[in-house]
């Protein structure tokens, strides 16, 4: 039965339309709360700051290099404390501050929208959504 | 800190998007497979099998006496977990929702120029 079967098929995309427009109302939820507005704000006055970006870009790159030779058992524990040194440092603008903390505010909101999603659900949503073969990798 | 109504105002939209995902065949099939798991003794016998083949396995790790057989052991428990059929229904589910959420994650995480699934990673990491 052709009919009815494309029947069924269009009823399963129009419902996948359906919650993908649930997903797109939630981010809409989510960008309009103070909550995301202030790390928004944050955010980009930190992207405005050309010398303060290129150094924090800098550094996370370092502290990747460290964290990749460390995972293989190597990361001189010297070079680990001089990234230590360098992020408090970084930490100390104003900028960096602000962005930390209305990122924190954030991630509490949006675990607990993650959480209620995989309660609901009965998957974890952060392992779903993680790339394939694990974060690891 | 978010406040109490705009918190209310998002959870609202998520119970909305959580009501979307289960009326999908990919929901709809996750929660009838979910639910025949956890009512199937045998499925849970073979799960506690399973269970307990690791655990066995993660003690034997801390304590350094790893042995083959319970390489094997736990081989052989998830093997007869996963050809269970009620077993392969859940999972089969789980893979359509994966993909599901997947798209749902991308759609969310353009929106708001930031990686959701990813900033709501237990900080730790997932190791």
């Amino acid at each position: 039965m052709p009919e009815s079967e494309h029947g069924v098929v269009a009823d399963a995309t129009d419902l996948e339309t359906a919650a993908m427009d649930g997903a797109r109302a939630l981010a809409r939820a989510i960008a309009e709360s103070a909550t995301f507005r202030a790390f928004e704000e944050a955010r980009d006055t930190l992207m405005t700051d050309v010398e303060l970006t290129r150094c924090l870009r800098g550094y996370q790159r370092c502290r990747q290099e460290f964290e990749t030779a460390r995972s293989w058992g190597g990361g001189d524990p010297r070079e680990g404390e001089a990234l230590e040194a360098e992020w408090r440092a970084l930490a100390e603008a104003p900028a960096v501050r602000e962005y930390l903390r209305t990122q924190d505010d954030l991630v509490v909101l949006l675990r607990e929208v993650a959480a209620l999603i995989s309660q609901e659900i009965g998957m974890d949503y952060a392992s779903a959504c993680a790339p394939a073969g694990g974060c690891c990798g | 800190m978010t406040t109490g109504e705009e918190k209310s105002a998002v959870l609202a939209q998520t119970q909305k998007f959580i009501g979307a995902l289960k009326a999908t065949p990919a929901g709809q099939a996750l929660v009838r497979a979910l639910e025949r798991t956890q009512g199937d003794p045998e499925v849970q016998r073979l799960h506690e099998n399973l269970q307990r083949a690791v655990d066995a396995f993660q003690r034997a790790q801390r304590a350094g006496t790893v042995s083959e057989e319970q390489i094997q052991a736990i081989r052989e428990a998830q093997a007869e977990y996963q050809r269970h059929p009620t077993v392969g229904e859940l999972f089969g589910a789980q893979m359509k929702m994966t993909s599901l959420l997947r798209s749902a994650n991308f759609v969310i995480s353009d929106l708001l120029a930031l990686d959701f699934g990813q900033t709501v990673r237990s900080a730790g990491g997932c190791c």
